[in-house]
């Protein structure tokens, strides 16, 4: 299996762990942000690696948590892309968003418990 | 609200034995609701929702949801309503989804009607039927099922001109209605097709009236040269069965037919829905598999002039449905329309790729290249990526990557492409640059091969900016800048060459997100190239703020953000710490000594009891060894005593209520030395009752007075928790409060944007989502931005902006 890269896996994690709202679409539950910015700098400094694997655990589980995340939200994306949704998702109601977020969940095997990041 | 709920529980029993009517549970469930002040929120809406699709999909319904959901709830789902109410007569725990009713049909308009007014319609009438029949009860079927998967009729009109007939009764009316659509569209593309008119019936049913052509027949090989000239109209309506059977026809000119498009659009041939989206690539590959003989006639230059004319014909055709009220197709297909880009793209590349030619390039002028890019500009673009990600705009992504960069970048010309060179004259300019030479290694990705990606990077007009990047977006690539002592410099050029560039680091690493060496490309700077350094860009972000003058509110504000950061830093550690800070303090009081007490437990575990010498006697440590200098020290170590005596120890614990003796003899005896089976290791067995008595009279001992402080600490931890929390919340609320003070200061929102992510960041050591920079860099013209030691790797990366300012390698 193929070493996680940090240039990669950080692009990917950085917006899902520095934001107090890590989604707009996906109402993703936990105390966020995961990366307060008072941790920022310790956390720039400890990246200073080429893979992953190679960086502290509380970084690994960090990127890992906000890696996890983006792919939630770029596969809800997806879905909303290929059923023509995706401008009118954000003028729908409430409950109609989370019916098509739900629709995703089931055809993801995804389910409430997988939306809390602890 | 238990007497409410109750009440309501008892409403919902009725409406399952019938006495109660579905609008008189819903008015109970909204009366409950608010008495009770229910709010409603996003999770009660998953629950709604989740809950009415498992009863949907026939799947076991969740404990939890099931009791979250308030009897009385209605959902409406594709057009079917349902409403949450008791399951059976009797039953006050068991809730289930009931159908309430089926919704309405829409009534689309299509052909004539729609958003057209009453006179252009009597005029469109007019023309339309001086050809088509007035009255279909005029018509005389000649033959009631003619062929065709709907069951079309043949009829005649009184001057013996005849039709093929459709009805809604025979498929359904959107499909028939569709049909027609299909046909006024191709008939806009420039293709052939019979006449078509759409009536409605009495009912309000669509029939769709064609003119019946004679003496056709079916295609042959012959034809499919004629039959391919519609190939792109073809695909854009995913018209997939359209080379089969005989929905092409032939007439005695030899011109081509395309007749029962009822396969068109999101309809299959027989009636049913099939999927209908942007993706106009796949529809075509497709059809490229499966029509072979007919696609074969066709060059790559015929199909890019299919495209061409398909694109001066878009504007007719969107037009078109809007007017027809069809702005649901209108949307996919305007989408199609520009994707017709991917196809033009790979034939291009194609066409390269076989003529190994460079097309020229078009370059704006330097002047165009750099200008300024004003206010007006940066809110435009602002406002329109808001509109596309609200929470995020700047991350916006497109077709080409971030939209925000790669917009910029084609404002300016930076999306041109580079300079494609032979090798010989690449590592001729390499040789003469100032700037170090670059690697981008490329892999299949997404359906595509990196060998596509290279090519895609050197010829293709569309540029890719990335969809992320952490020292800012953009295009990356390893700069060759380490040099023979193995240290870098600042932007270094080597000067590799051909015969020794592949033992370079950056060549390696590029090597490590390439799928061969063939998909590794070789890039340089043109000698004009401007290109910034990460932590100069930093500071100049940082140094330029986009107001004018920060008023003393935002002033204010900052520093009021500044010292809660520095409360909520110092509440957090605090509260991290304070487990940690009880253990060792116990830990201290105790004299507990974590590091001495672990080597004793290694010790004793590895010494070999049972070590024999040659003559055979016990070979274990003497009594001056371990007993007198290691124990001993264990138990000092842990504020312990020890006496020593000339045949004795006694040893001491600070917390324990007893001592422990060893006497020499014990220790050194024979017997001393046990072990629990033939083929376990050896043990002593009073070094091992020491071991329990420290266990027991010491670890434990604090073990449990830990445990004990941390129970009675319970209220302190949650009062750190709290004040972690109300400043987490305080820092939020004063963030918002100075990113609005910013954007009232500033006339330029975009670089407002860039200044708030930025402003923070250490210069020195940032190294994570720096995306934005690469946004900022565009916008003020520089052509790349220089890393030094990307990720520790050594060398440093480029991240390009400027495509028509890179020198590539053929």
């Amino acid at each position: 299996m193929a070493r996680e890269l940090v240039s990669i896996e950080v692009a990917k994690a950085w917006r899902f762990i520095t934001e107090f709202t890590p989604s707009a679409i996906i109402p993703f539950k936990g105390n966020f942000p995961l990366l307060p910015p008072f941790r920022i700098e310790d956390f720039d400094k400890g990246i200073s690696h080429v893979y992953l694997d190679e960086c502290d655990e509380w970084i690994q589980d960090l990127v890992t948590k906000g890696v996890r995340m983006q792919s939630i939200e770029d596969g809800f994306r997806e879905y909303l892309e290929e059923n023509g949704l995706s401008e009118k998702f954000f003028e729908m109601k409430s409950a109609d968003k989370a019916t098509e977020l739900v629709r995703f969940l089931n055809a993801h095997s995804l389910t409430f418990k997988s939306l809390e990041i602890k | 609200m238990k007497d409410l709920r109750g009440a309501l529980d008892t409403i919902a029993l009725r409406h399952a034995e019938g006495v109660v009517s579905n609008d008189i549970l819903i008015k109970a469930c909204e009366n409950f609701k608010a008495q009770t002040n229910f709010q409603e929120n996003f999770e009660y809406d998953m629950y709604v929702a989740k809950s009415v699709m498992d009863y949907i999909n026939g799947i076991e319904p969740d404990a939890e949801i099931c009791k979250a959901v308030i009897p009385g709830q209605t959902k409406m789902v594709d057009g079917v309503m349902y409403i949450y109410s008791a399951t059976q007569p009797g039953s006050k725990n068991q809730y289930d989804w009931h159908v309430v009713k089926k919704g309405s049909k829409n009534n689309k308009t299509v052909g004539r009607g729609g958003k057209l007014s009453d006179t252009s319609i009597q005029a469109k009438q007019q023309f339309i039927n001086q050809l088509f029949p007035k009255d279909l009860s005029s018509l005389k079927v000649i033959n009631k099922s003619i062929g065709g998967s709907t069951g079309a009729e043949l009829v005649e009109d009184a001057n013996g001109v005849q039709y093929i007939m459709k009805k809604a009764s025979n498929t359904n009316a959107d499909h028939v209605r569709s049909e027609y659509l299909a046909n006024q569209i191709y008939s806009a593309l420039g293709q052939r097709t019979p006449d078509y008119e759409l009536y409605q019936d009495d009912n309000g049913d669509p029939i769709l009236l064609s003119k019946f052509i004679p003496m056709t027949h079916q295609p042959s090989a012959v034809n499919y040269a004629e039959m391919a000239k519609g190939w792109i109209a073809d695909c854009l309506l995913a018209n997939w069965d359209v080379y089969r059977n005989d929905n092409c026809l032939i007439d005695n000119a030899g011109r081509v037919f395309r007749v029962d498009n009822g396969g068109c659009l999101d309809f299959r041939a027989q009636g049913a829905k099939k999927t209908f989206d942007d993706n106009l690539k796949r529809t075509y590959d497709d059809m490229v598999k499966y029509n072979s003989s007919v696609f074969n006639k066709l060059t790559e230059q015929d199909i890019l002039d299919q495209i061409q004319s398909a694109r001066e014909h878009k504007d007719d055709v969107i037009n078109y449905l809007r007017n027809s009220n069809q702005d649901a197709i209108a949307d996919i297909l305007e989408k199609r329309f520009d994707n017709l880009k991917d196809i033009e793209n790979e034939l291009k590349r194609s066409i390269q790729a076989k003529n190994k030619t460079v097309l020229p390039r078009t370059l704006k002028s330097q002047q165009d290249m750099y200008v300024d890019l004003d206010d007006d500009f940066c809110n435009k673009l602002f406002d329109d990526l808001v509109k596309k990600s609200p929470s995020c705009p700047l991350e916006h992504t497109g077709r080409l990557g971030f939209e925000s960069v790669s917009r910029i970048c084609q404002e300016r010309g930076f999306d041109a492409r580079p300079r494609v060179v032979s090798e010989a004259e690449f590592w001729k300019h390499a040789a003469n640059s100032d700037k170090p030479i670059m690697f981008r290694g490329l892999n299949d990705l997404n359906g595509k091969t990196a060998e596509y990606y290279c090519d895609d990077f050197r010829y293709n007009d569309d540029c890719y900016y990335g969809s992320r990047g952490i020292y800012g977006v953009g295009i990356y690539a390893h700069a060759d800048d380490v040099n023979k002592t193995g240290k870098q410099g600042d932007s270094v050029n080597n000067h590799s060459t051909q015969s020794t560039y592949k033992k370079t680091s950056a060549y390696a690493h590029a090597r490590d997100y390439a799928k061969s060496d063939n998909s590794i490309l070789k890039l340089a700077w043109e000698d004009d190239a401007v290109v910034v350094e990460l932590q100069d860009l930093i500071r100049e972000v940082q140094k330029n703020p986009p107001i004018k003058t920060k008023t003393p509110k935002l002033i204010q504000l900052e520093t009021e953000m500044a010292q809660i950061s520095a409360d909520w830093k110092k509440a957090a550690d605090d509260l991290a710490n304070s487990s940690n800070t009880i253990t060792k303090n116990v830990q201290k009081r105790m004299h507990y000594d974590e590091a001495s007490l672990a080597d004793m437990h290694q010790t004793i575990e590895n010494t070999d009891w049972g070590k024999r010498k040659p003559n055979g006697d016990l070979d274990f440590p003497e009594w001056d060894d371990f007993v007198v200098k290691r124990m001993t020290k264990w138990i000092t170590d842990n504020g312990g005593t020890v006496d020593i005596q000339p045949d004795s120890a006694t040893f001491t614990l600070p917390n324990s209520s007893s001592s422990f003796q060893l006497s020499k003899y014990s220790y050194s005896s024979a017997s001393a030395i046990k072990r629990k089976s033939a083929f376990s290791i050896a043990y002593s067995y009073p070094v091992k009752r020491f071991e329990d008595w420290v266990r027991a009279q010491h670890e434990t001992k604090v073990e449990n007075a830990i445990k004990t402080e941390l129970k009675n600490s319970g209220e302190t931890i949650a009062k750190m928790q709290q004040t972690e929390r109300d400043l987490h919340n305080a820092y939020r609320k004063k963030k918002d409060e100075v990113d609005i003070e910013l954007n009232n200061c500033t006339d330029n929102k975009l670089v407002a944007e860039i200044y708030k992510q930025i402003k923070g960041r250490n210069a020195d050591t940032a190294s994570s989502g720096l995306e934005a920079l690469g946004v900022y860099a565009a916008l003020k013209g520089y052509d790349g931005i220089y890393r030094n030691n990307g990720n520790g790797r050594g060398n440093g990366f480029n991240i390009i902006l400027n495509r028509s300012k890179i020198v590539c390698c053929k």
